[in-house]
């Protein structure tokens, strides 16, 4: 079979399977649940009903959404061509799991408690594995380019005794892993995507650090390489008004994520607001996988929804659980 | 050659169709009464070129036990009045088959447009039918 059909199978499951995904009219009954006895209830009447008996009290509503998306990843890992492609969607948890274990080690050291309970079995390695070789200095083994990048920003943490440094460093690592991956599976959607993530994941650092007016000097070194916006075309905004933004990015389409803006006043809800617009800007990097029928791309667009339709409902059901503002929780959710 | 890439195109199409029908089977196997028609589709091809191929048996009397002797000539007119349908076979069917996966894919999210679903594959099945039809119509004209 010509590697171009490959995919029929996967994208046609894909398909079927994308009937389970959560409709955003499911999403809008939770966020408007009296409490979380009752969105918990709504749930019921999904996927997620099977995963609701682990759940220790209504609160552990996380345990649920992280079991079915773990679950949603595995299920896809077993059947797609090319297994990288969920890899790569899964690397920015491992990268996760190695940042909670360095600062436990650090912690650890200067008598602290290890927080073992805060790493997720969303990542492609296995937390056991993951604890061991940390325990043990025994990183050789490591896959993605950590077995380089955990050393170096342990270096780094001897060297200044700065946790931004380290985090730093491993989100770098991070950005290079998923592009090595997505070059070797030789499919040009998924190099897109990532560079779109790195776009993505810079815009809003940017953001970030223009609400803290962080020397400009110092602001490049935030930045990932690899976008399809190049670093000196983006540090070249930092001086501008972010209204103006989207006129400078409009050979992009993130320019559309910026045609919103119209008022810059207040920088922090305008981060959040760009959180959800930026997610929708990677979706939008796969627009094209969207209808083919052997588009390897439609597994990201997939995996990519499942990751969306978790954050909605972690959102929707935060809203409910403090009991804020419906209205602006219904603001933050990604339409994808 | 009529038979045999009018064959080798259906077998192509229907595998095509087919591993999207099981991937969307996996998740819904109440739909296989929808799946299996535009499964089917793609296989018209291999029929069409079979009958070609009879077509061009009979001409210089295989079937009927009292082989005609044909000249190079003639041969070569009956070999040249088959291309048309191993050719128009061939890739239609692989065409179709690519369009009935889609049409699959169609119905995984929206069972309720099959009718929309068969009419895009059957759209190929047009040229596959001219395929045929300029065979026949080329291998009347051989006198033998």
């Amino acid at each position: 079979m010509p590697p171009a059909e490959q995919y029929g199978y996967s994208v046609a499951r894909l398909r079927a399977m994308s009937g389970r995904l959560l409709e955003e009219s499911l999403i809008q009954r939770v966020l408007e649940s009296d409490d979380l006895e009752t969105a918990v209830k709504v749930l019921g009447e999904t996927s997620y009903v099977q995963w609701l008996g682990e759940q220790k009290g209504t609160l552990d509503f996380d345990r649920v959404i992280e079991n079915e998306l773990v679950h949603g990843y595995d299920e896809v890992q077993k059947f797609v061509p090319d297994a990288r492609l969920v890899q790569i969607c899964r690397l920015p948890y491992d990268f996760h799991n190695v940042k909670v274990l360095l600062k436990s080690l650090i912690l650890a050291k200067e008598g602290g408690e290890r927080r073992f309970d805060l790493l997720t079995p969303l990542g492609n390695i296995d937390r056991d594995v993951l604890i061991t070789a940390m325990e043990t200095e025994e990183y050789r083994l490591l896959p993605f380019g950590l077995h380089r990048a955990v050393p170096e920003a342990l270096a780094l943490w001897e060297q200044t005794k700065d946790a931004l440094v380290m985090e730093k460093s491993l989100d770098r690592a991070l950005f290079e892993a998923m592009g090595n991956l997505a070059r070797e599976t030789n499919i040009e959607a998924a190099v897109q995507w990532v560079r779109g993530r790195i776009d993505a994941e810079n815009i809003r650092n940017l953001l970030r650090l223009k609400r803290l007016d962080i020397d400009p000097s110092d602001v490049g070194s935030f930045l990932h390489a690899g976008g399809l916006i190049s670093k000196e075309k983006l540090l070249s905004l930092l001086p501008e008004p972010v209204e103006s933004w989207g006129r400078s990015l409009s050979f992009s389409e993130v320019g559309d994520a910026f045609s919103h803006v119209e008022d810059s006043s207040d920088l922090s809800t305008l981060v959040v607001r760009m959180e959800r617009l930026l997610d929708e800007y990677i979706f939008s990097v796969l627009e094209e996988s969207k209808f083919g029928a052997f588009e390897p791309g439609y597994v990201l667009s997939f995996l990519w929804k499942k990751e969306m339709e978790a954050k909605n409902l972690r959102i929707a059901m935060v809203s409910v659980a403090n009991d804020t503002d419906r209205s602006m929780a219904k603001g933050l959710l990604r339409h994808v | 050659m009529a038979a045999g890439w009018g064959a080798a195109g259906s077998a192509i199409g229907v595998g095509i169709a087919g591993e999207a029908g099981a991937g969307v089977m996996t998740e819904d196997p109440g739909k296989f009464g929808l799946i299996l028609p535009l499964q089917a589709l793609p296989g018209t091809q291999g029929i069409y070129g079979l009958l070609v191929a009879f077509f061009a048996i009979l001409k210089v009397g295989l079937l009927g036990g009292d082989p005609v002797t044909v000249s190079v000539a003639q041969g070569f007119g009956i070999f040249c009045a088959c291309l048309p349908a191993a050719i128009g076979e061939y890739f239609s069917g692989i065409a179709q088959g690519k369009t009935s996966a889609a049409s699959i894919q169609m119905i995984a999210k929206r069972p309720e447009e099959m009718g929309k679903a068969i009419i895009l594959p059957a759209m190929v099945e047009t040229y596959a039918v001219l395929s045929l039809l300029m065979s026949i119509i080329l291998l009347n004209g051989i006198k033998v």
